[in-house]
């Protein structure tokens, strides 16, 4: 090389240093401690709790009495035949309305979409109490109707079928967002391709759109199935009262009694987290099997297929989305408003019975209202940090780094998707309950377990916002002299604000209706518990007025908050 | 004075070299173009110049500073002070054209007046003042591509990076473009280094050439003289010499089968066995059966505007020739004779 170089045009780079990793590791670090307290010590403590036997040593006694008590019959079918069971009517019913919905020329497609992400953003226990209102076996309202006029009570919620009827209601807007947004994402042109080949439209449909959906059909099922093995309040809404008892509430009975059975409930909450798992691996099963065959669904250049002609069924579809939305929500939000406005119970309510009471007692005479709604919001808000700082942090490891084990973060994120949310507190009580640190009973533990299950949807979704973002962009950054912190905070994370917008909407809409954590983990009293469980106490009291009204605020501040983002929302619920 | 330095440069994806030992230099200012088929490994030096890609093994110096040695990047990307054109643009769209073009010298830690200056001066200097506080959605395609090249030049990077800068324009806006580019390196004396699969473009932009294939570098040298003496039949066909013509030596000869001798001034080789190559271009055709040609078939003729492209057979090979336009378009199955513009035959030795 020459001594004296020509002074080039180049200004001297005024703060161009190299700067080592050694921030990435550090933030690595504490995303994987996070997850490891967030979700995998407690599963760690449910195996642990399930072998331990009550005088402090270790055997397999709990699934011998577990095995004993029930054996074949009782609890165990009751789940498998309530989870089947509604998972297939909200397959079909969801499958239905999404080929409705995005291949056919049916009217109402707004309404069907609505009411479908209303159903999947509103509590499950709002339906619930809800048909209890309207179809309890004596005193519900459409009984009384029809004892008056033909002298019998037909309907009867409070039984199996009527667990399942309501539990698929909810579902349903599951499996439907699943497959609708499958079945957009299929360039129209193979179902054309069918067509001119000569087949009639509901053999396209047949033969080539649901096969190109199925593995979307198929997760969303077994999904279904999982959720359901989870849900306490329906089951304890409707089941309870009639005696029939599933996973989730037989679990509840376990940590509710005196004393509580704790190690009976882990080996129950293992049984079916082994279970799931099982669904869990089927589903991969399948969808290996596809890939390997390998279809390439082509994200086309974003032709929709032609709208299917319904002809003389299209009143009859359209029939079909009214009568859903309104079973679904419009239905159960109208009685709740009608109960809530109610002071008098069932039969005796009449419009001059109508008042505001139940609002004025909540809210002003109830004395820890403001405690509660409090408690409510923090948990939400602790729980939104959280989820959205942990699910950032696992799609920017896994979408861009190398970062050895950074698959291993996502699937700690990932995977309580398969462990029902009921074996999961569970596996909390565990493992906080005895523990050095004081979290149990507390706010942020509810939130911290929240948080937990919310995490899988929120780092899907972030993660697939990160795969959006073409890589350049941020290469763009980092060649004009940005460093890794620097790119994240003035490209990629201004380029995620939509997604991250709808992952907080998610995560914020399921903390505020979420009535398993505060229950299972509030310990009772008013300074931990939440909107949700103070709710399902004064049902459990019979004050329905008082819930309902309560119900009424929750549902107005879920909308307020939902509506305007809706629109952002339906595209990465 | 050179202002990059590529060493033994090797990069493996799994067990594919997609760089296999190159060596070069880059000189100070003026335009250094990789020329290759797709997926012969140009994108791939480029990166790892840039620091976005971490080579396997060798050395990178850019200036004076060796910034990949000993298998780890020593410098990182943002501490090498390059601009680089993405073959996607990659304009932030979330910042108006004056916030993209601004970002390399806010990082840099320039003062506001400065900043504004330098913006200004930018996008004069890429011809689009006035669009500062446009949003990227609103230009056209050309319109980005001077964006993208006044945020890599708004800081005056040591080295501009160009990644088939011009792939995703139309044909008439590449020319300009192609000349804007030159203009640019002209006006600013900047180092550029650019990646291209389009030999004209090569051509026409670059004051070096490197001609790649699999990974290695075939020829490296000024555009004139690689166009004229292609060092290898690889080279050859790349720059456009489709027609290829296996001879064999008989009697001191070399005879094309089936087609005849081949001109004196090609007899070059002393191997038994030459290939020879020449462009479409330079074939010169008569009609019928004139004397001192080959003599070939129209199999196929296309008129495509200013010249006519035709299919011959002669004897076993095929050819393809392009002839002006003007002089109106023999008629398939129509007997031809074919020669080549003195000069114009590339002749090598093959194996046997
Ligand atoms: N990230 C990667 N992983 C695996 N293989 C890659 C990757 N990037 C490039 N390659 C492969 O390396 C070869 C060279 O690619 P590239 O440099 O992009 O070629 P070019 O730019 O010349 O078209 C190709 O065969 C390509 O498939
Ligand atoms: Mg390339």
């Amino acid at each position: 090389m020459s001594v004296a170089q020509p002074a080039l045009t180049v200004a001297p780079p005024v703060r161009l240093k190299p700067q080592r990793s050694v921030g990435l590791i550090i933030v690595y670090a504490l995303t994987a401690a996070a997850l490891l307290l967030l979700t995998v010590y407690p599963m760690v403590w449910l195996l642990i709790g399930s072998l331990s036997d009550r005088d402090g040593g270790y055997s397999v006694a709990n699934y011998i009495e577990l095995h004993d008590k029930f054996g074949a019959g009782g609890v165990l079918i009751n789940s498998w035949v309530f989870a089947f069971g509604a998972a297939a009517a909200a397959t079909i019913t969801g499958v239905l309305l999404a080929v409705l919905v995005a291949r056919t020329d049916v009217p109402l497609k707004k309404l069907a979409r609505f009411s479908a992400i209303l159903a999947f953003v509103s509590p499950p226990w709002l339906t619930a109490m809800a048909y209890v209102y309207i179809a309890s076996p004596n005193a519900g309202l459409v009984n009384q109707l029809f004892d008056q006029i033909v002298g019998i009570k037909p309907f009867d919620i409070q039984s199996m079928s009527g667990m399942i009827f309501v539990t698929a209601l909810f579902l349903y807007s599951f499996v439907f967002l699943t497959v609708e947004a499958a079945l957009s994402s299929v360039d129209g042109s193979f179902e054309e391709a069918a067509r001119v080949a000569g087949a009639r439209p509901l053999r396209v449909i047949r033969t080539v759109t649901l096969p190109l959906v199925t593995p979307a059909i198929v997760s969303a099922t077994a999904f279904s199935i999982i959720i359901a093995w989870g849900l306490f309040a329906v089951p304890a809404i409707l089941g309870m009262p009639a005696r029939i008892y599933v996973f989730s509430t037989q679990l509840y009975l376990f940590l509710s009694s005196f004393p509580p059975r704790l190690e009976l409930a882990a080996a129950m909450g293992v049984t079916f987290v082994a279970t799931a798992l099982v669904v869990g691996m089927l589903v991969w099963v399948v969808q290996r099997r596809r890939q390997s065959n390998s279809f390439a669904v082509v994200i086309g250049k974003g032709a929709r297929a032609a709208a299917v002609p319904l002809r003389r069924w299209r009143p009859v579809a359209a029939l079909f989305i009214v009568l859903l939305s309104l079973l679904s929500v419009i239905g159960p939000y109208l009685v709740v408003l009608w109960m809530s406005l109610n002071t008098r119970w069932f039969g005796n309510a009449s419009l001059a019975g109508l008042s505001l009471a139940n609002f004025d007692y909540v809210v002003r005479q109830y004395f820890a209202f403001w405690q509660i709604s409090g408690n409510t919001l923090r948990i939400a808000a602790m729980e939104v940090v959280i989820v959205l700082l942990v699910a950032t942090a696992v799609s920017y490891f896994t979408r861009r780094t190398k970062l050895r084990g950074r698959f291993l973060l996502q699937g700690a994120a990932m995977y309580t998707l398969l462990v029902p949310s009921v074996a999961f507190l569970t596996a909390v009580m565990w493992a906080w309950i005895g523990a050095p640190i004081a979290l149990y009973g507390g706010l942020t533990l509810i939130a911290m377990t929240q948080a937990a299950r919310s995490l899988p949807i929120a780092t899907r979704n972030i993660g697939d916002g990160f795969g959006q973002i073409d890589r350049s962009l941020e290469e763009a950054a980092r060649i004009c002299g940005a460093g890794r912190l620097r790119t994240l905070a003035t490209v990629t994370l201004p380029l995620l604000r939509p997604v991250l917008l709808a992952a907080f909407t998610v995560v914020f809409l399921s903390a505020l209706r979420d009535l398993n954590t505060p229950l299972f983990l509030g310990g009772g009293s008013t300074k931990s518990m939440t909107l949700s469980v103070l709710i399902f106490q004064f049902w459990s009291e019979t004050r329905i007025g008082e819930a309902a009204a309560l119900t009424i605020i929750l549902l107005s501040v879920t909308l307020a908050i939902f509506l305007p983002l809706s629109r952002t929302f339906s595209r990465g619920y | 004075m050179s202002r990059v330095e590529v060493i033994n440069l090797v990069k493996r994806f799994g067990a594919m070299r997609a760089v296999d030992d190159v060596s070069f230099d880059v000189p100070e200012g003026g335009i250094t173009t990789m020329l290759g088929p797709s997926g012969c490994g140009k994108t791939t030096i480029l990166r790892c110049i840039a620091g976005l890609e971490t080579a396997t093994s060798g050395d990178i110096v850019i200036g004076s500073r060796a910034v990949f040695s000993g298998g780890q990047d020593v410098v990182p990307v943002e501490a090498r002070n390059l601009g680089m054109v993405f073959q996607s643009y990659a304009i932030w769209p979330h910042m108006t054209i004056a916030q993209n073009v601004a970002y390399g010298l806010k990082v840099r830690g320039y003062p506001r007046e400065d900043i504004a200056r330098r913006v200004r001066a930018a996008l004069d200097l890429v011809r689009l003042p006035g669009y500062a506080e446009r949003f990227p959605g609103q230009l056209s395609g050309g319109q980005m591509q001077r964006v993208v090249l006044a945020r890599a030049i708004a800081y005056d990077p040591e080295l501009l990076l160009l990644d088939e800068p011009l792939a995703n324009l139309d044909a008439h806006l590449r020319e300009e473009m192609r000349q804007e580019l030159k203009r640019i390196q002209r006006e600013t004396g900047m180092t550029m280094v650019a990646v291209t699969h389009d030999q004209s473009e090569a051509l026409a932009l670059s004051d070096q050439i490197m001609v790649m294939s699999s990974g290695r570098i075939l020829q490296r040298g000024r555009p004139e003289e690689i166009f004229r003496h292609p060092r290898t039949a690889e080279v050859a066909r790349f720059l456009g010499a489709t027609n290829v013509l296996s001879a064999h030596r008989v009697d001191g000869c070399l005879v094309v089968a089936g087609v005849g001798a081949v001109p004196d001034e090609a007899q070059g080789t002393a191997a038994d066995r030459a290939a020879i190559l020449f462009r479409p271009s330079d074939i010169v055709l008569r009609p019928g059966d004139a004397e001192g040609g080959w003599p070939g078939r129209i199999v196929f003729a296309q008129f495509l505007g200013r010249e006519v492209q035709y299919l011959i057979r002669c004897g076993d090979t095929e050819l393809t020739a392009e002839v002006s336009g003007r002089g109106g378009v023999l008629e398939e199955g129509a007997t031809v004779s074919v020669t080549v513009a003195p000069g114009a035959l590339l002749v090598y030795p093959e194996a046997a």
